[in-house]
């Protein structure tokens, strides 16, 4: 850091307790969960799409899953969670600095949300 | 090579978000879609194939992490890999019987 | 009237298995981790073993867990630690000697394995000038929020990865690779970016972020290594197109 004395960085350091240095783990734990929640989702979708000539009731029961609240709640959370961060992180990556990158993490997550309980309520509620 | 499957991690990574979201979006019936039914097999085709990249790659950074045995890693990357092509092979035979 | 503040030191060696031993230490204005483990040496128990030397947050040596959170103990005050109790652990993925004193070979290891040393790009004769460069030049300005690690192994220990992944080089290693590979006087740089491309390397990094957070030095390690994986990334797009033409 420029125009700050080695000593002044030192006092900084030593009166000051990091307020959640490890919250890194967490975000990239919830990237993985929902991670492999979502492959694993997706493999079964797949499969159950192509083979819906020949087992069409698979197909159907797989809408009819997609229908309810806890299965679409998790799915659009994890969703929303793993783009989110997977945005920031892009930023990351070119080298955007440590603020911009949470708000636009921050702002993404928020309109994941809003589009998902829209498309949540017009699906499982039935409103429109 | 690592460098390109993570270049490529990212960059799919974006497209998906836009791609899922059109998907997403479209299957819930929120929107409805601007294009016409090629053009839709066709971004779905290419969803098929960013999506099996995207989540295989992540699987297989996964499974580095905690097998550092270089030939176990190549091993258990190649099973991912194959796994993936497999599936991509299945889906892209189902959205071409889809369009018919 | 000085009041007590309470110390919960990991013992580790000698006969006992590893335990927290409790100490009472009197806690005067300014004092730090390190005073406290001083006076508990000095005053009651002369057997307990930890690492220390300058005092003054520049020589690493004094690198400990402070109720699970990485610190240097010269460089920690009393006044800033949270809790009423202060607990004392040695640094993690680093075995342990005795107490609070780690064997920083681990360490190290992968601090050798990045080829550490400068080797200049051509070797200097009586008739070579000394390289020049300006403090605003690119290389400086790349590499200056990043030089003045102190190998205290802080960065090592928070690492999560280092925890998941046996041989991992490790933030420390790699930022002073980064500053090597920058340095237009120096040669290397290829054999260091493949040490770098490795599955010990770079890649393996998630951006957890912790080293960056708790470095006492305010270096970014997580940033040094995305400048790595942007460089690699870079280089391995114009071979694929260079390979092509």
């Amino acid at each position: 850091m420029h125009g700050v004395s080695a000593e002044t960085r030192m006092r900084a350091y030593a009166e000051l307790w990091p307020a959640h240095p490890r919250w890194g783990i967490w975000a990239w734990w919830a990237q993985r969960v929902s991670g492999v929640a979502l492959i694993v989702y997706a493999a079964w979708h797949i499969i159950t799409v192509a083979g819906a000539a020949r087992h069409p009731e698979r197909l159907a029961a797989m809408l009819q899953l997609l229908r309810h609240p806890v299965i679409a709640g998790l799915l659009l959370a994890g969703l929303a969670y793993h783009s989110a961060n997977g945005v920031r992180l892009v930023l990351f990556d070119l080298g955007v600095e440590a603020m911009i990158r949470r708000k636009a993490f921050w702002a993404f997550l928020a309109a994941s949300v809003l589009m998902a309980l829209a498309g949540f309520s017009r699906v499982v509620v039935g409103l429109r | 090579m690592n460098a390109l499957l993570w270049l490529l991690q990212r960059v799919s990574g974006l497209v998906l978000i836009a791609f899922v979201g059109l998907h997403v979006g479209v299957q819930y019936g929120f929107w409805r879609s601007p294009f016409r039914r090629p053009v839709l097999i066709g971004i779905d085709w290419i969803m098929l194939a960013l999506v099996l990249y995207h989540g295989v790659n992540g699987l297989r950074t996964i499974a580095y992490d905690y097998v550092s045995h270089p030939p176990t890693q190549r091993l258990v990357g190649s099973i991912l890999w194959i796994a993936g092509l497999a599936l991509f092979v299945y889906g892209s035979w189902g959205l071409s019987a889809i369009s018919r | 009237m000085t009041r007590a503040r309470r110390f919960r030191v990991a013992r580790n060696g000698d006969d006992a298995s590893p335990h927290h031993q409790t100490y009472d230490v009197p806690e005067e204005d300014r004092m730090t981790v390190l005073d406290g483990l001083l006076y508990i040496q000095r005053h009651l128990d002369r057997t307990l073993t930890f690492r220390f030397n300058c005092r003054a947050g520049m020589c690493g040596s004094c690198g400990v867990r402070v109720n699970g959170t990485e610190r240097l103990a010269c460089s920690t005050r009393l006044s800033a630690v949270p809790d009423a109790t202060v607990t004392l652990d040695p640094l993690r993925h680093l075995p342990v000697i005795q107490d609070l004193m780690v064997d920083m070979e681990p360490f190290f290891e992968a601090w050798r394995a990045v080829q550490p040393a400068f080797k200049p790009a051509a070797a200097p004769d009586a008739t070579s000038e000394p390289a020049r460069i300006a403090a605003d030049a690119p290389e400086r300005r790349a590499i200056d929020p990043h030089r003045e690690c102190i190998s205290c192994g802080i960065c090592y220990s928070a690492c999560d990865v280092v925890s998941l992944s046996p041989g991992f080089l490790g933030p420390a290693a790699m930022t002073r690779a980064f500053c090597l590979v920058h340095d237009s006087r120096g040669a290397g740089a290829d054999a260091r970016l493949a040490i770098l491309d490795s599955e010990r390397g770079c890649w393996r990094c998630h951006t957890h972020g912790t080293c960056a957070n708790l470095c006492p030095k305010g270096l970014d390690p997580t940033l040094a290594i995305e400048e790595i994986k942007r460089m690699l990334a870079r280089r391995a797009v114009k071979n694929l197109f260079g390979a092509r033409v």
